[in-house]
């Protein structure tokens, strides 16, 4: 008989990192495989179907690349949050209330602006509304105790619902009732790479907040201190962290890039705010908002990581929706194999901190 | 413990109150009174099944967030097997297996691989949504002919407004809350409540006084893993007796937050949960007056700011000292 043993690393190589997001996606792709198979699909073609949904052909990887964009924004913005253990994952409601505010600002301000200006102003107007209700949740935090996960989960809920209520209400567009708002003027649709739907300008600013997250994650001070604060919270403390200031930092920037996600799916992607703007049309869960959560573990946290699971997975929900109308297999088994990937990308940090042995008995 | 008494008490003569209030208000617009009651406990079911299952999980000190996916499954899971072996009961049972297996899953991570519990959870959620979807997908929007049927309670149910209340359900009624007595039972007056309680504020003074932590937890989760698919099979098989996916609509998260609600109490979870479903109930009886969008957000809106103002109050409010810390013997 064999016993396993744990033993505690002495040094942590930055490879374990790496070995274990690739072991916890092989591990979630076998689990897929054996629940497909048991709904009597065959798992390899399947997969097949599905990365070369995603990968295999120039039309899939440049929608894999318009649906890495919110991804990117949204994860990026989880990963920060999450290396300070602030659990915010009001991703969908940040992201719903920053298209809202996209959308408003777009149709209804009461003057004209140039289209530069106009644009420049619905991104700030969404960044600071998904940071406004990400803020919400930090000061009821701060000021009361209430723990985030809760706040930021039901908003997310109010916020899906005040959705609907304007697009079966008062923003509906004139017509035959369909739920979405009016087309954009044309002025205000962002542009795209010729021939394809990539908004650029939005992927840009995911790129650039990459680098920025990246660059005070490991090179300030800041970042720094956000890293003691998730790893001790009471040892951030006799150093002299504020809190305070974490937890509204944080707070701020992740919220903030959900709301420009948001915005850069109604200028850019949509051209007008309908149901499922954040991703959910095929399942509530599809959200990118909750996806986003995956990315950020996936990337372990950092920001460069976050941007490649960000394409990774982007090209599962792609080839997911590709098996839907090929194979006629429910896009649900997308979001089983990312929440096996999740749960085995925590059962596998172990691996990190200790070593395993086998020992005989 | 004082103060839970004292919460108790006043959460008890506010909602007297309110149900009062609103069943004069009622008459006035017409609304009938006992439907409105009777609803009001069907959707209290699921909820109080979820927080009960939670309140054991965290009491023992471990912090499960994927409530939503295995009531997910469970509705996916039971109503799956009540059409194939045509039986209600079957169904359910099925559908509180499915939560058990799940919540095992999670066990096994939270509690042997000392993973962190909160990003655990919201996999499991994800997870459970996806599995529900894969495995209900055959059985969108189709009627289930075999639910299970209402046993009026002879005699109390001719009460006026209190039988259409209290005493005409199905039997799985009756039994949660016979069940919510017994697990308050259980939880505050004896041993095995006792180890469960120590486990979850000092693991390592109940390891050295013999109690086995582990096995505490692994039982605790997975119990609210089955009172968590049961009230998922509860929703699909005798609430709604069809299935859809996403069908669970967030109640899961209702009851994490309403497991602080309760203060980990059993008898907090009973209050919580009718409060919580006599709001519910109040959104099909006010569609026509406001928009059923706006309404549909009242039960979330609710919840928040009930929790808001809970906090704010008392102060002295706090988990289980070992939640979220995974226990290792060194």
């Amino acid at each position: 008989m064999f016993r396993i043993k744990l033993e505690k690393r002495t040094s942590v190589s930055p490879w374990i990192e790496l070995e274990v997001s690739g072991l916890s996606i092989i591990i979630a792709l076998l689990a897929g495989a054996v629940l497909l198979y048991t709904q009597g699909f065959d798992p390899l073609r399947i997969y097949s179907t599905l990365f070369y949904g995603a990968f295999g052909n120039i039309s899939g990887l440049c929608t894999t690349l318009t649906k890495t964009i919110p991804l990117l924004l949204i994860g990026v913005g989880l990963a920060l949050a999450f290396k300070a253990r602030i659990w915010n994952i009001g991703g969908p409601g940040q992201m719903i209330i920053g298209a809202i505010t996209c959308t408003g600002t777009a149709l209804f301000i009461p003057f004209n602006l140039p289209a530069p200006m106009h644009l420049t102003l619905i991104f700030i107007a969404s960044f600071a509304s998904g940071a406004g209700l990400a803020i919400l949740c930090a000061f009821l935090n701060y000021e009361i105790g209430l723990d985030i996960v809760i706040s930021t989960l039901l908003l997310n809920y109010i916020i899906l619902k005040l959705l609907w209520f304007l697009l079966f209400g008062p923003w509906q567009a004139p017509g035959i009732g369909f739920p979405n708002t009016s087309a954009l003027p044309s002025s205000l649709q962002l542009p795209t790479i010729p021939g394809t739907s990539i908004h650029y300008p939005t992927l840009i600013i995911g790129i650039i907040s990459v680098i920025i997250i990246h660059i005070v994650l490991s090179r300030t001070r800041l970042g720094y201190e956000i890293k003691v604060f998730g790893e001790n919270p009471k040892a951030a403390e006799y150093a002299g962290i504020s809190r305070f200031k974490i937890l509204m930092l944080v707070m701020t920037i992740s919220g903030g890039l959900a709301g420009i996600a948001g915005a850069g799916e109604v200028v850019g992607l949509y051209h007008m705010l309908k149901l499922g703007v954040d991703g959910s049309g095929m399942a509530y869960v599809s959200s990118y908002g909750y996806t986003a959560i995956i990315v950020a573990w996936l990337g372990r946290n950092t920001a460069l990581g976050s941007a490649l699971a960000a394409f990774f997975i982007a090209g599962l929900l792609v080839g997911g929706f590709s098996l839907q109308i090929i194979e006629g297999i429910p896009y649900a088994v997308v979001s089983a194999i990312l929440g096996l990937m999740l749960i085995s990308l925590i059962a596998g940090a172990i691996l990190a901190r200790y070593r395993l042995l086998f020992k005989r008995r | 413990m004082n103060t839970e008494k004292n919460f108790i008490v006043i959460s008890s003569l506010i909602i007297i109150f309110l149900l009062t209030f609103l069943a004069i208000y009622f008459r006035l617009l017409g609304v009938k009174v006992g439907v409105f009651l009777h609803d009001t406990v069907i959707f209290a079911v699921p909820l109080l099944l979820g927080t009960l299952g939670e309140i054991y999980a965290e009491r023992s000190g471990v912090l499960n967030l994927g409530i939503e996916g295995m009531m997910s499954t469970g509705a996916a899971v039971g109503i799956m097997s009540a059409f194939i072996t045509k039986n209600g009961w079957v169904g359910v049972l099925s559908g509180m297996i499915s939560g058990m297996l799940l919540a095992f899953m999670f066990a096994v991570v939270a509690i042997h691989l000392q993973g962190m519990q909160v990003p655990a959870g919201l996999g499991l959620y994800i997870f459970g949504l996806g599995l529900s979807g894969i495995l209900g997908s055959a059985y969108t929007g189709k009627k289930l002919p075999y639910t299970l049927y209402e046993i009026p309670i002879p005699g109390l149910k001719d009460i006026p407004i209190l039988g259409d209340f209290l005493f005409n359900h199905t039997l799985l009624v009756y039994l949660t809350f016979i069940l919510t007595l017994i697990m308050w039972f259980i939880l505050f007056k004896t041993k095995i409540g006792l180890e469960i309680r120590a486990v979850g504020e000092n693991p390592a003074a109940a390891d050295s006084a013999g109690v086995n932590v582990y096995r505490v937890r692994y039982l605790c989760v997975v119990f609210g893993g089955a009172l968590a698919g049961l009230g998922g099979a509860f929703i699909s098989i005798v609430w709604m007796h069809y299935w859809l996916e996403g069908m669970t609509a967030g109640w899961g998260w209702v009851c994490i937050a309403l497991t602080i609600f309760s203060l980990w109490n059993p008898l907090g979870a009973l209050l919580g949960a009718l409060l919580f479903g006599g709001v519910h109930a109040l959104e099909a009886e006010l569609q026509y007056l406001i928009s059923p969008y706006l309404l549909a957000s009242l039960p979330y809106l609710v919840t928040l700011i009930a929790l808001a103002i809970l906090m704010l109050f008392y102060k002295r409010l706090r988990a289980p000292s070992a939640l979220l810390k995974p226990y290792t013997r060194e």
